[in-house]
């Protein structure tokens, strides 16, 4: 029995000791550091239904995803046309090979259906083509009135799974609406789905408003209101349409922002020729200020922490970024380039500050890190400004306006590869965004 | 011997228990295959004040579309007339639905009592193969003593290969596969923290170089992020996206079978 032990023992040994080599070299180790970036190819048939009004149901709904996923730059959405299965069973696993041979890579699909009680249900999965294996599946309960809501948190749910980063599809953007003349400006403050669909007012355009900015975590907006009564800060929930001031100041109040909590907004107030920020406590109404420098202090931002401020003064000659703690202390300029930084904006995950730049006869919009670091201009025209972070921190809206037309909202990513008009035609100024709706 | 039989024979009857519980499991798992797709976590819409609430100085909000606002929906795709399930003119479900290969179960009962079989010692001559594999080696050291050189023909038909050669070939297929991959791999650097990942992917290539068998992730973390989960897909993808690779030699495959992709994000975002 020992013998026989060891012998087995020899082979054994015998046998890695071929073996080892051969795998050792079979193994050939390739470095891919390059890469592309483009969009991915997905597919997205409609949404089955089991009858009319549901198969129009689910034919919005496709053309909703496919709205967000294209505009997102990200993904490349298929022509349907060109579709070999169509009307898919949720319940069934596509034919992947039906797929491979059009380049998808990715497929949502999905049904909707209408209960007794008559509740909207809508079943989606997504695919990957190459693998075969479902990457999610889902079932969203609604009104039947509320599609919108759902296409748009399966867009998100989509984009997430597919990118690792948080989606912005379930989203509005408020604004400044602007009509008329330029010597008689009309500007309403109004509200939209980040897509462009249900666009509405929410004044009436008998007074200017200005720079609205939404609340990091509720649905309330802040902003200016100017009046023939002077100006000043407002403070509106758009679920309720309750709206008030949040007092009176001697002199000018303007560019208000939220707290990263919404308990406190920062503000500038103008008063004999200084400017200077403030930060207002909305439960107890008392206001601090933060900066005491003869120079200009405006357009405060927090960061995502609520620990520190970012915002732009003049004090070094032209108009810098500084940061400082929300005290008051530590006050330290971040922008060293050419030109005039305004408008910071703390990006919500944390890692940017976007800004306006004016370098010589154009604007930009650019990014740089907290410390100053790493600047990026992402775009540059006659007139961009005003940036405003999407939820994700990703993607950015601002306005930008030519010397023959009006001003006009538009959308630009991190990268600075994405530039396009956001999805309103009418002329606009001073977006903001939301944060998801729940 | 005696002594040896009995202490074969609680091997034995775990051997079987284990075989009979590995058989019911398969027949209880089965019927799985066959049902529809459970669906995923189950989600509520609540509609969020659609209509904005009206404002206090004066004015009713919710008017549509005012003069400026243009097409409120996007709609790109042509809207088809809503006809559902009527058309199932091109029925290619033959519903796929069952993954794997059907009958696994009842093989493993089968190859286990010949796993018993090394009791009869007999049958197998561990001698005479164990002096055989000595002969061969011996051999094989005295006509290439600088060469461990493939034993399995099947495994190497230009077998012999200088060393040179070898390497050379080596070197044509890693170059050839990391262009590809590097032309093909989707990146996405703007997702925060992707810039921070590296991803290793086995795969195996057939003769044709497609790819052969499920691509395997050598560094997936224990519990990995989003983005991390995103990068994996996107590394793969590549592989799937970038196959088959026609242009490796067939005559030198034994060189080229398997490679190890590293994703280098942190590489491919640097200047991004």
């Amino acid at each position: 029995m020992r013998l026989i032990f060891w012998k087995f023992v020899l082979v054994a040994l015998l046998a890695f000791g071929v073996a080892a080599p051969l795998a050792a070299r079979a193994d050939i180790v390739v470095n891919v550091n390059q890469g592309v970036s483009q969009p991915l190819p997905i597919a997205i048939p409609a949404f089955v239904g089991k009858d009319a009004n549901t198969a129009k149901i689910g034919t919005d709904i496709m053309s909703v995803i496919t709205g967000n996923l294209q505009r997102s730059g990200l993904f490349k959405p298929l022509d349907p046309n060109s579709f070999i299965e169509r009307n898919l069973d949720v319940n069934i696993q596509p034919t992947f090979d039906n797929w491979k041979v059009l380049g998808a890579q990715a497929i949502i699909n999905g049904q909707a259906t209408v209960d007794a009680d008559g509740r909207l249900q809508v079943d989606f999965r997504l695919w990957d083509v190459n693998t075969g294996q479902q990457l999610l599946g889902e079932q969203f309960t609604s009104t039947p009135d509320n599609w919108r809501r759902v296409a748009h948190k399966i867009s998100d749910a989509v984009y997430t799974r597919l990118t690792g980063e948080g989606g912005y599809f379930d989203t509005r953007i408020v604004f400044v609406a602007e009509s008329g003349p330029r010597d008689h400006r009309i500007k309403r403050l109004a509200i939209m789905d980040q897509d462009g669909a249900n666009p509405s007012f929410l004044t009436d355009g008998s007074y200017l408003v200005l720079t609205p900015r939404f609340s990091s975590n509720t649905q309330e907006i802040t902003y200016m209101a100017l009046r023939d009564t002077g100006a000043s800060i407002y403070l509106f929930n758009i679920e309720t349409g309750r709206q008030e001031t949040i007092g009176k100041f001697p002199g000018m109040v303007f560019a208000p922002r939220f707290s990263p909590d919404g308990g406190k907004v920062a503000f500038s107030v103008e008063r004999g020729g200084n400017t200077d920020v403030y930060v207002m406590d909305l439960r107890s109404r008392a206001s601090t200020r933060l900066t005491t420098d003869p120079a200009i202090d405006t357009s405060p931002s927090f960061s995502p922490d609520g620990r520190q401020l970012v915002f732009n003064s003049d004090r070094g000659g032209s108009p810098q970024l500084y940061v400082m703690n929300v005290d008051g202390s530590g006050v330290h300029r971040i922008s060293f380039g050419d030109g005039r930084y305004t408008t910071p904006v703390w990006s919500p995950r944390g890692d940017f500050i976007a800004f306006t730049k004016q370098n010589g006869q154009a604007f930009h919009i650019g990014v740089m890190r907290p410390d100053g670091s790493d600047e990026r201009i992402l775009t540059g025209s006659y007139l961009d400004e005003g940036p405003t972070w999407a939820p994700n921190g990703r993607v950015l809206m601002f306005f930008r306006e030519t010397p023959a037309g009006g001003a006009h909202l538009w959308t630009v990513d991190l990268t600075g590869q994405i530039v396009q008009p956001a999805p309103y035609a009418g002329q606009a100024s001073d977006p903001a965004w939301s944060p998801l709706l729940n | 011997m005696r002594a040896q039989r009995t202490n074969f024979a609680p091997a034995m009857l775990a051997a079987l228990v284990l075989h009979a519980a590995l058989l019911i499991a398969g027949l209880i798992v089965w019927p799985w295959f066959n049902t529809p797709i459970p669906p995923g976590a189950v989600t509520a819409v609540t509609l969020v004040a659609a209509p904005p609430a009206p404002l206090r100085p004066a004015e009713q909000a919710p008017e549509p579309a005012p003069a400026a606002a243009p097409e409120p929906a996007p709609a790109p795709v042509a809207p088809p007339p809503p006809a559902p399930a009527p058309k199932p003119a091109p029925p290619p479900p033959p519903p796929p639905k069952p993954l794997p290969s059907p009958k696994p179960p009842p093989e493993p009962p089968k190859t286990k009592p010949e796993a018993a079989k090394p009791a009869q010692k007999d049958s197998l001559d561990l001698a005479a193969l164990t002096s055989s594999l000595d002969r061969q080696a011996k051999s094989d050291a005295r006509k290439a003593p600088g060469v461990r050189g493939a034993l399995r023909p099947e495994l190497a038909p230009v077998a012999r290969m200088d060393p040179g050669a070898v390497e050379a070939a080596t070197n044509d297929a890693a170059a050839e596969v990391g262009a590809r991959l590097n032309r093909i791999w989707n990146k996405a650097c703007g997702v925060e923290g992707f810039r921070d990942i590296v991803v290793q992917v086995r795969f195996n290539l057939t003769p044709d170089g497609a790819v052969e068998g499920p691509p395997q992730v050598l560094n997936e973390p224990a519990a990995p992020t989003p983005v991390w989960t995103a990068a994996k897909d996107r590394a793969v993808r590549a592989v799937f996206q970038a196959a088959p690779f026609r242009e490796l030699p067939r005559q030198t495959y034994s060189n080229w079978r398997t490679f190890t992709a590293v994703f280098d994000a942190k590489q491919a975002c640097k200047n991004l």
